[in-house]
C-alpha cells in the first residue's frame, strides 16, 4: 500500500510569508508563546542553526539581525486548512500530521494518475506556489516521511523496496520521539537509525519502556499505522468589534458572552456541543492574543460554555486594549450524557422571553430588530463614554457592541465664568445659541491611552435652570457635550 | 501666602513622585515659608527637616496614617510629645501589619498629645459618610476626634484637585465644619512637585498595584492637579473659603517641632557584677585575660593596658566597650549550643568574630574578645585611633561568619527586648533593571522583550537607555512606538528614587529609651527581625550610635580551614600570633596570586599587589584601601600614590594647610577620615560639619547640598589665605564614592593577611573551605579550580563512595562534595549519605539506583558528574545500567529480574564529551580546562596565556580564553578590564571604549579570541585588545562577574 508524505519544511515562514511578502526581503524569527517565555516557532530558510522550540534570546544570540515577527496561529491554521484542501482534490485520503506535513494513502490512485511520479507531481502542482512541498513515497508512513525528508521540490522521491536498509542511514532524530528521548539516543551513543535497529529489542524496551518497541520497529523501516483520512472542519466562529479600544475585562466578558451566544444560536451549531474553543484579540499596534481551550467535556448551551470560556480567560487575559475579539469552536459533536428539561412550561428564561419579544417585534415592524442592554463595564472610568455599552440582546441579530454617551461636537466659546453654546439642543434641526454659567470644573488626563484623553469638563447653568455638562479637549481645543 | 500641610514624597513608596530636596526647592521657589511633609511612614522626615533647614524653610514633620476602619488621617507634630506620639502610632500600626499598615483608632487617643489632626480630604472617613448622606455618623465621627484631639488641634481638611465630586464634597465638609465649629484648612494634596511628574506618578501607582496602567485605573488619580501651587492658586481655588488658606500658616505656626533636635537617645548600661564600676570591671576583666594570654604581663604590655584605661575612663567609653563584650559573649553562646566551640573557652581566646575600625588598635579589645588583633604584636599605635581630644564614639563593627550573625541577630532581640535593638532599615532605590521592569509592565510592554532588553544593557544609567536601544537592532524600531517612548521619558526620573524599606546589613541601635518614640519600627522580613524606618544615614544624622553586626564569609572560611588543619595534623594555628612579615606570604601576593584572598583577589587587587608589593602589614593596610571606587575616583590617584609611596616619586600639597590631613597618603585621599580632616584644617569647619559635607558628597541628587557646601568651604578656606584656584582643587579632591576608614583598613588587612597566609602555607586546607563557603567573592568555581591546580593542589571529581556533602581534602587535594553536582539537592545528598553509612560503599549505578531514591536527572547528572566511575568507569554504561533500574513513574512495581543482559555494549564518551558534561553539572572540569580541547582547533597562531604573559612590551599577540571577570571601573571613562584564562594562566585584557563598543556583542561570548599588543607596566602585563572575536563553544561556561 503506497503512501505518501507531503512535507512542507518551515511552513510557518512561509505561511507568514504567503500573507506578508515583504518577509521573504530579510531574515526573519518568528516568535511564539509558550507560558512566560519566548520561543522560535519558525525561521527563514536561510537562517542556520535554530530550532523550533528555541527560546527567542538564544534564537537572537545566533541571529541577532534577524527581524522578530510575533506567529500567527490563526493565520497559520487557516493556510494549512488550504493546503489540506488543496490535496484532498488529488486524494480522498489525507491525514494531517502537525503544520507543514500530511500522509496520503495512494492506494488505488496510480491508475489515475499514471504511476506514483506523476502523482508526486500532481500533489506538488495542486499546492499554492508558495510552499515548496518535497514529496516521499514508502511502504508505510514512516518511511514515506524519511523518502519526503530526501525528496526536492519538483520531484518525488520513491524510497526503494528494502524499507530496513533505506532507514539505516537516517539519523536518530528522525523518530517520532520526544526531544528527551533523542537526546538520552544520543547520550547512549546511538546516532543512526541503524545504531537502533543494530539493538535487541529486550534492552531497548527495557530502558524505553514501550517507546523502546515502537523505535526498535520504526529503525527496522517497520510502521504499522495506517492513514487515517481528516474529518471535515467543523469550526463555526464570529467576530465582534469593542468601541473605544478597551482593556476592561468587564467588556472583553461581555463580548466574549455577545460571541458565545451568537455562535449557539446557529442553525448548524443546534444540538451540537464544542470539544474545543478559540479566542482571540487583536488591537493595531499590539501582537494578536490566541488562546486555544480543549474542554473535557463538551459544551453546546450558554450556562455551561460562557463559565468554562471565562475561568480560562480570566487568569491570562490580554493586556493591551482590545479592539477586535473573535471566538471559534470546533470538534462539534452530538450531546454526551447531558440531561435536557422534558417540559418547558413555567420555566421560561430570559433568553426565552428575548426570543419572544423580538420574534413580535419581527412580526410587527417587519425585519429583525436590534435589541439592547446596557451593560456597566467600568462605572468609575473618569471617561463617561467608557462606563457603559450597548450589548445586542438577540443573539440571532447581527448587531455588534455599541458604545453609549459618546460626546457630541458643540461650538462654545468661554468668557470668564461663562460659557456661550452654539449648538442643536433638543430635536433635530434646532440651533440656539445659549448661555451658561459654570457651576464646576474637573480635569481628566489620561496620557496611556492609545488615544491619550486630557479633557477639561464644566457643568454649567443655562436659562431656566437647565442643567449643561460639556468639555474642552486640551489637546485638538474642540468643545464637546456630553452627559456626566 | 500658603503653606501646603499635605505632601508625599518617593517616601511614601509608590504614592509620591518627587524628592525630598525636589518639593523642598520648589516650595521655596513659590514662597512658601514652611512645608509638611505627610509620608506614609517617617523614613524621610529626618532627611526633610535637615535639608529644610538648609533652604531656610521650616520643616512641619508629619504623617498619613491609614485607619483599619477605612480612610486615612493627616497628623501634623507640633511638639516633642507629639513627634513621639506619631512615631509611636506608625509602630503599632506597622506591629499590626508590616506589607499593609493600618492604625487601629483605639489608639489614637493615648497619642493625641502634641498632633495636630487634619481629616485627610477626599480619602479621610469623614469623604464618604458624607457622600452617602450619613450626617450623623459623621458628626459623631469628627466629634470624637475633637474629644481626642481637643479643640483647636482638629481641622476639616479641604482639597480642589479639579476631580470630579470635589466641589460638592468640599462644601460638605464645609457645612460639617461649622456646625461642629471646627476650622477648616486647605490643601492639595501634593503627590509630586511639578505637574510634569504626574505621568510617573500614575506609573508608580500601577507597579505599587502590581499591574498595568489600564488595570489601576480604579486607584489612580484622574488629573495632573496634585503638584505644589503657588499661593495665588490656592488661593483663587478656594477663594470661597480664603480662612482655609490662612489656617494653613496659623498651623505652621504652631508647629514648631524640629526634627533634627536632640531626641533623647542613649546607649543601654551594661550589667556588672555587684561591687564594681563599668571602669573597675573592665580593668579586672583585662588583666585576667592577659594572664591568660600572655602568661607573664612585661612592662610594654602593662604600660600600655594602662595607658588605655586611662583613656577610656577619660572618655567614658567602659560602658561601651562592654556593652560590645555584651554582644560578643550572645554570639559566644550560640556557638557552644552549636557546639563550634568548648563551653569553658576564654573569650579572648577564640573570639567568635572579628572587630574592625577602631577596636583593632586597643588592646583592651583584644583581651575583651572584641578584637582578634594584639595590637602589641602588630605594633598598632593607639593616639591614631584614639586620640586625646576624641569627640565622638569609637567606630566599632563586629564581623562574624554568615551562621553565627544571623543567630546572633535574633539573639540580641531578644536580649534587649525590640523596643531596645533595633536594626536600621535600609531604603532600596530604584535601578536601571528594576525601572525597566516596573515601569515597562505597568505600560503594558511585554515583558520577555523588557527582560531581554535589561539584559543587554551596557549603561546602568536610564539616560543612556534610547542610545542603548538604538544600538540594539531588535529594540531600534521600537524606541518611538508606543509605550516605549513612555518608557524612555520616564525612567531617568525614576533613578535612585526611593523603592522601599528593608533592612540594613547589620547595623543595629541599642537604645535605653524606646527606639519608636524616637523612629517608627516594623518587623523585618526575616521572622524575629525588627526594623526602623531610619537608614544609616539617617541614623548618623540623629546621633544615635549603630553597632554593625556583620557578616564576612571569610570567617567562614578561615575557621573551616583551621578546623581541617586541626584534623590533619592535630595542632591549630593561632592566626593572632602569627609572623606578620613573613615574605614567602607577600612574595605569592605580589606575584599577583592572591585569587581567593580576602579582599586580594579581585583583578585590580591583582595587579595592585604586583605593583604595590607590599612587605608589611602597613603596605598591606594601604593597598586594600586604594582599590576603592572613593580613591580611584580621583583620576590617577591610585598610580600616583604607587609612585610616591614605593618608587619615592617627588611631590608636594597644593596648600600647606593640606598637610596633616595627606601626609598619611602621601598627598593622596586614602581614607574617609583624611577628607573630614582637609575640609577642617582647609575650610576650618568643625568635625561635625566636616563630616556632614563629607557624606553630603555621597548622597543623591545632591546639586542643591553641594552648592550651599561650596560656598561654605569657600568662604572658610577664603578666611584661611587658601587662594582661589586653589579653594577648587582642593574641594574638587572631596569626593561622596566608598572609602575605608583607615582603622577598617588595618583590621582588614590582618584578616586579608591570615587567609593569604593559610594559601600560602595550608593551601589544601584553604581551597577546601574556599569551596565549601562558595558563594564568596567573585570568581566561578572554574576558576578557582585552575588556581588551585596552579598551586599544586589538585581537584577530584565527586564520587558516591568517597565523598561527603561538602568538599574534603584528600591526598593533598581537593575531593569535590556532592552538593555540587546538578540536580542534587539537600535531602539527596543525605539521603545518599546516609544509606552509604547504613548499607555500606555503593557497588554499581544499579546498586545505588535500587538503595536511593532519586530523580532521574540526578542519577544521570552524578554519572556525567563522573561520581560513579569508581564502580563504573564508562559511563555510558553507567547511564544505561542506573536507567534500567529506575522505578517507573507513578509507583509501578518493578519485577525482581536480572537485568546485566539488558546491558548491551556501548563506547565511553569522549575525553571531550566528558568535558562538556562535567561543565554542564558540577560548572567546573576538575581534571583541565577547556582550553586544552579548542586549542587544536584555534589555528597557529594563537598563544597561551602563560607566554603572553611572558611577551615583551608592545609584542602583537592573538590568544583566546574564557572571560572571568570583567570590570567598568568609574574613573576610567568606559574603558573595560577583563581577565580571560586558559589552561596556561590568566590575563587582563584593556578594552579602551571603542574597542568595546565594536567587540560588545563578541564579549558575551563563552571563549574569545583577541589580537592585541601586549603592555607591560609597573611590573604588571596587560593585553590592549584590537580586535575580539567569538567563538562558538557547546557548553555554557560560568558568567565572566561584572564589577561596575
Amino acid at each position: 500500500m503506497p503512501i505518501a508524505c507531503v512535507l512542507i519544511p518551515h511552513f510557518i515562514y512561509h505561511a507568514h510569508a504567503r500573507r506578508q511578502p515583504e518577509l521573504r526581503q530579510g531574515p526573519v524569527i518568528l516568535a511564539a508563546d509558550q507560558g512566560a517565555r519566548k520561543m522560535v516557532a519558525d525561521c527563514s530558510p536561510q537562517i542556520a542553526g535554530l530550532r523550533t522550540g528555541m527560546p527567542l534570546a538564544a534564537a537572537l544570540a545566533v541571529a541577532g539581525n534577524a527581524r522578530v515577527v510575533e506567529a500567527d496561529q490563526a493565520c497559520q491554521r487557516q493556510e494549512f486548512q488550504e493546503v489540506l484542501q488543496a490535496l484532498q482534490q488529488r486524494c480522498p485520503a489525507v491525514e494531517p500530521a502537525g503544520l507543514g506535513c500530511a500522509y496520503l494513502d495512494l492506494t488505488g490512485l496510480e491508475g489515475l494518475y499514471g504511476g506514483d511520479a506523476h502523482l508526486a507531481l500532481a500533489l506538488q502542482r495542486a499546492l499554492p506556489p508558495e510552499f515548496p512541498a518535497q514529496v516521499g513515497i514508502g511502504t508505510n508512513k514512516f518511511v514515506a516521511y524519511l523518502a519526503a525528508q530526501l525528496a526536492q521540490y519538483g520531484n518525488a522521491f520513491q524510497a526503494p523496496a528494502d524499507a530496513r536498509a533505506f532507514v539505516q542511514q537516517f539519523p536518530v532524530e528522525c523518530l517520532p520521539v520526544s526531544a528527551a528521548v533523542i537526546a538520552r539516543l544520543r547520550q547512549f551513543g546511538f546516532k543512526t537509525l541503524g545504531d537502533v535497529a543494530a539493538l535487541d529489542i529486550g534492552p531497548l524496551q527495557t530502558q524505553f519502556g514501550p517507546q523502546g518497541k515502537r523505535m526498535w520497529e520504526l529503525a527496522k523501516g517497520v510502521d504499522s499505522r495506517p492513514v487515517m483520512p481528516m474529518k471535515e472542519e467543523d469550526t463555526v466562529s464570529a467576530s465582534l468589534f469593542l468601541p473605544c479600544g478597551n482593556a476592561s475585562l468587564d467588556l472583553l466578558l461581555l463580548g466574549l458572552e455577545v460571541l458565545a451566544r451568537k455562535l449557539l444560536a446557529r442553525k448548524e451549531v443546534m444540538g451540537k456541543y464544542a470539544g474545543h474553543a478559540a479566542m482571540a484579540c487583536a488591537a493595531a499596534g499590539f501582537p494578536t492574543w490566541q488562546r486555544s481551550y480543549a474542554f473535557k467535556e463538551r459544551l453546546g448551551t450558554i450556562d455551561k460554555l460562557l463559565p468554562a470560556l471565562k475561568s480560562r480567560l480570566l487568569p491570562d487575559p490580554p493586556r493591551f486594549p482590545v479592539e477586535e475579539l473573535s471566538l471559534a469552536l470546533s470538534d462539534m459533536a452530538g450531546e454526551t450524557g447531558a440531561q435536557g428539561l422534558l417540559l418547558e412550561q413555567g420555566r421560561t428564561s430570559g433568553d426565552g422571553l428575548v426570543a419572544t419579544l423580538a420574534q413580535r417585534l419581527q412580526a410587527r415592524g417587519g425585519g429583525m430588530p436590534s435589541l439592547y442592554r446596557v451593560v456597566n463595564v467600568a462605572p468609575d472610568h473618569p471617561l463617561p463614554e467608557m462606563r457603559y455599552v450597548l450589548a445586542p440582546l438577540n443573539p440571532e441579530s447581527t448587531a455588534e457592541v455599541r458604545p453609549v454617551n459618546q460626546p457630541v461636537l458643540a461650538q462654545v466659546v468661554k468668557e470668564g465664568q461663562e460659557l456661550a453654546l452654539q449648538c442643536p439642543q433638543g430635536g433635530a434641526g434646532e440651533q440656539a445659541p445659549v448661555r451658561a454659567t459654570v457651576q464646576d470644573l474637573w480635569k481628566v488626563d489620561l496620557w496611556w491611552l492609545p488615544c491619550p484623553a486630557s479633557r477639561t469638563y464644566y457643568r454649567a447653568t443655562g436659562p431656566g435652570g437647565k442643567q449643561f455638562t460639556m468639555f474642552q479637549d486640551n489637546l485638538s481645543g474642540h468643545w464637546y457635550l456630553q452627559q456626566p | 501666602m500658603y503653606a501646603e500641610l499635605h505632601a508625599h514624597s518617593f517616601y511614601s513608596f509608590g504614592l509620591g513622585a518627587s524628592h525630598v530636596h525636589e518639593l523642598l526647592v520648589r516650595a521655596k521657589g513659590l514662597g512658601y515659608p514652611a512645608l509638611a511633609l505627610t509620608d506614609a511612614n517617617l523614613c524621610g522626615a529626618l532627611e526633610f527637616a535637615r535639608a529644610a533647614a538648609g533652604l531656610g524653610l521650616q520643616p512641619i514633620t508629619g504623617g498619613a496614617v491609614t485607619l483599619d476602619c477605612g480612610g486615612q488621617l493627616i497628623l501634623l507634630a507640633r511638639t516633642r510629645q507629639g513627634y513621639a506620639n506619631l512615631s509611636r502610632l506608625f509602630t503599632c500600626a506597622n506591629l499590626a501589619d508590616r506589607t499593609d499598615p493600618k492604625l487601629d483608632v483605639r489608639f489614637l487617643p493615648g497619642h493625641a498629645e502634641g498632633l495636630t489632626l487634619l481629616t485627610g480630604g477626599r480619602h479621610g472617613p469623614l469623604a464618604p459618610l458624607l457622600l452617602q448622606g450619613r450626617w450623623e455618623a459623621a458628626r459623631r465621627c469628627l466629634q470624637q476626634w475633637l474629644d481626642w484631639f481637643g479643640a483647636g488641634a482638629v481641622y476639616v481638611e479641604l482639597q480642589q484637585n479639579l476631580v470630579q465630586g470635589d466641589k460638592e464634597l468640599n462644601l460638605h465638609l464645609a457645612r460639617l465644619a461649622q456646625e461642629l465649629g471646627v476650622p477648616a484648612v486647605a490643601t492639595n494634596h501634593v503627590l509630586y512637585h511639578s505637574r510634569q511628574r504626574h505621568q510617573l506618578q500614575n506609573v508608580l501607582t500601577a507597579i505599587r498595584r502590581n499591574t498595568t496602567l489600564e488595570g489601576a485605573l480604579p486607584w489612580l488619580q484622574p488629573n495632573a492637579e496634585f503638584y505644589l501651587k503657588s499661593p495665588q492658586q490656592m488661593a483663587r481655588l478656594f477663594r470661597w473659603h480664603p480662612q482655609a488658606v490662612r489656617n494653613t500658616l496659623k498651623i505652621a505656626g504652631e508647629c514648631a517641632f524640629n526634627l533634627s533636635t536632640d531626641l533623647g537617645y542613649q546607649l543601654p548600661a551594661p550589667p556588672v557584677p555587684e561591687g564594681y564600676t563599668v571602669d573597675s570591671y573592665l580593668r579586672q576583666l583585662c588583666y585576667e585575660a592577659a594572664a591568660r594570654r600572655y602568661g607573664r604581663i612585661t612592662p610594654k604590655a602593662r604600660s600600655r593596658i594602662e595607658e588605655e584605661l586611662g583613656l577610656i575612663q577619660k572618655h567614658r567609653l567602659a560602658g561601651f566597650l562592654l556593652l560590645y563584650r555584651n554582644l560578643v559573649q550572645l554570639a559566644q553562646e550560640i556557638m557552644v549550643e552549636e557546639g563550634l566551640a568548648p563551653p569553658e573557652t576564654p573569650l579572648e581566646l577564640r573570639p567568635p568574630g572579628r572587630g574592625r575600625g577602631s577596636s583593632v588598635a586597643l588592646v583592651t579589645g583584644y583581651l575583651i574578645g572584641i578584637s582578634h588583633v594584639d595590637p602589641l604584636a602588630y605594633d598598632l599605635t593607639l593616639e591614631r585611633f584614639m586620640p586625646e581630644d576624641l569627640q565622638t564614639l569609637p567606630d566599632i563593627d563586629l564581623d562574624f561568619p554568615r551562621a553565627l550573625r544571623d543567630k546572633l541577630i535574633a539573639r540580641v532581640h531578644r536580649e534587649f527586648g525590640p523596643e531596645h535593638a533595633v536594626l536600621a532599615g535600609a531604603v532600596a532605590t530604584y535601578q536601571v533593571k528594576g525601572i525597566i521592569a516596573g515601569v515597562g509592565k505597568a505600560l503594558g510592554l511585554p515583558s520577555e522583550e523588557l527582560k531581554r532588553l535589561s539584559g543587554s544593557l551596557n549603561s546602568h544609567h536610564p539616560a543612556d537607555l534610547k542610545a542603548e536601544m538604538l544600538a540594539m537592532p531588535e529594540f531600534r524600531e521600537k524606541v518611538n512606538g508606543p509605550g516605549w517612548n513612555h518608557l524612555i521619558a520616564l525612567a531617568p526620573q525614576l533613578i535612585d528614587a526611593p523603592k522601599g524599606l528593608g533592612q540594613h546589613v547589620g547595623g543595629m541601635v541599642l537604645s535605653s529609651s524606646p527606639i519608636s518614640e524616637m523612629t517608627p519600627i516594623r518587623q523585618g522580613a526575616i521572622e524575629g527581625r525588627y526594623i526602623m524606618d531610619w537608614d544609616k544615614d539617617s541614623v548618623a544624622d540623629a546621633g544615635f550610635a549603630k553597632i554593625d553586626l556583620l557578616s564576612l564569609p571569610v570567617l567562614d572560611q578561615i575557621e573551616q580551614a583551621l578546623n581541617l588543619i586541626e584534623q590533619r595534623t592535630g595542632q591549630r594555628p593561632d592566626l593572632a600570633r602569627i609572623n606578620p612579615a613573613d615574605p614567602q606570604v607577600y612574595d605569592m601576593i605580589n606575584r599577583g596570586k592572591s585569587m581567593g584572598v580576602f579582599l586580594l583577589q579581585s583583578p585590580a587587587q591583582l595587579k595592585m599587589g604586583q605593583r604595590l608589593k607590599s612587605r608589611n602589614l602597613l603596605d598591606l593596610a594601604y593597598q586594600v584601601a586604594l582599590i576603592r571606587p572613593g580613591v580611584g575616583v580621583q583620576g590617577s590617584a591610585v598610580s600616583q600614590f604607587v609612585e610616591r609611596y614605593r618608587h619615592g616619586a617627588a611631590w608636594d600639597y597644593d596648600h600647606p594647610l593640606e598637610r596633616r590631613a595627606l601626609e598619611r597618603g602621601f598627598g593622596i585621599i586614602v581614607w574617609q577620615e583624611q577628607v573630614v580632616q582637609l575640609i577642617m584644617d582647609v575650610a576650618g569647619l568643625s568635625a561635625a560639619e566636616a563630616d556632614r559635607m563629607r557624606r553630603a558628597f555621597g548622597k543623591r541628587h545632591n546639586q542643591h547640598l553641594l552648592k550651599l557646601w561650596w560656598e561654605k568651604f569657600q568662604d572658610g578656606a577664603r578666611a584661611r589665605g587658601v587662594p582661589e584656584e586653589t579653594i577648587l582643587k582642593i574641594f574638587h579632591k572631596v569626593n561622596g564614592e566608598y572609602m575605608f576608614p583607615e582603622s577598617h583598613s588595618h583590621a582588614f588587612a590582618i584578616s586579608a593577611y591570615q587567609a593569604a597566609w593559610l594559601k600560602c602555607h595550608y593551601p589544601t586546607e584553604f581551597f577546601v573551605a574556599l569551596m565549601n563557603c562558595q558563594p564568596m567573592g567573585f570568581y566561578p568555581l572554574e576558576a578557582l579550580k585552575e588556581d588551585a591546580r596552579r598551586f599544586g593542589v589538585p581537584f577530584f571529581n565527586p564520587c558516591v563512595n568517597a565523598s561527603q556533602g561538602q568538599c574534603t581534602p584528600e591526598g593533598g587535594g581537593v575531593r569535590l562534595g556532592l552538593k555540587f553536582v546538578q540536580h542534587l539537592g539537600p535531602a539527596s545528598v543525605a539521603a545518599l549519605l546516609a544509606e552509604r553509612q547504613r548499607g555500606g560503599p555503593y557497588s554499581s549505578p544499579g546498586d545505588l539506583v535500587r538503595r536511593v531514591a532519586l530523580k532521574p536527572q540526578a542519577v544521570e547528572c552524578l554519572v556525567l558528574a563522573g561520581a560513579l566511575d569508581g564502580v563504573c568507569k564508562n559511563r555510558r554504561q553507567a547511564l544505561w545500567e542506573a536507567g534500567l533500574h529506575l522505578a517507573p513513574a507513578k509507583g509501578q512495581q518493578v519485577l525482581p529480574l536480572d537485568l546485566d543482559r539488558d546491558v548491551p555494549p556501548l563506547a565511553d564518551f569522549t575525553p571531550y564529551e566528558q568535558m562538556l558534561a562535567e561543565y554542564r553539572t558540577l560548572g567546573l572540569y576538575p581534571r583541565g580546562h577547556l582550553l586544552e580541547f579548542l586549542r587544536p582547533g584555534l589555528g597557529k597562531g594563537v598563544t597561551t596565556l602563560a607566554a603572553a604573559e611572558q611577551a615583551e612590551d608592545g609584542a602583537v599577540l592573538t590568544v583566546a580564553g574564557w572571560p572571568v571577570a570583567r570590570q567598568h571601573p568609574r574613573g576610567e571613562k568606559g574603558t573595560v578590564f577583563v581577565t580571560i584564562e586558559d589552561e596556561t594562566g590568566d590575563l587582563q585584557l584593556i578594552l579602551w571604549p571603542r574597542v568595546f563598543a565594536r567587540c560588545r556583542k563578541a564579549m558575551h561570548s563563552h571563549v574569545i579570541k583577541v589580537t592585541g599588543a601586549v603592555s607591560r607596566w609597573d611590573g604588571t602585563a596587560n593585553l590592549v585588545a584590537s580586535r575580539v572575536e567569538a567563538i562558538p563553544v557547546p557548553v555554557e561556561m560560568p558568567a565572566a562577574h561584572d564589577w561596575r
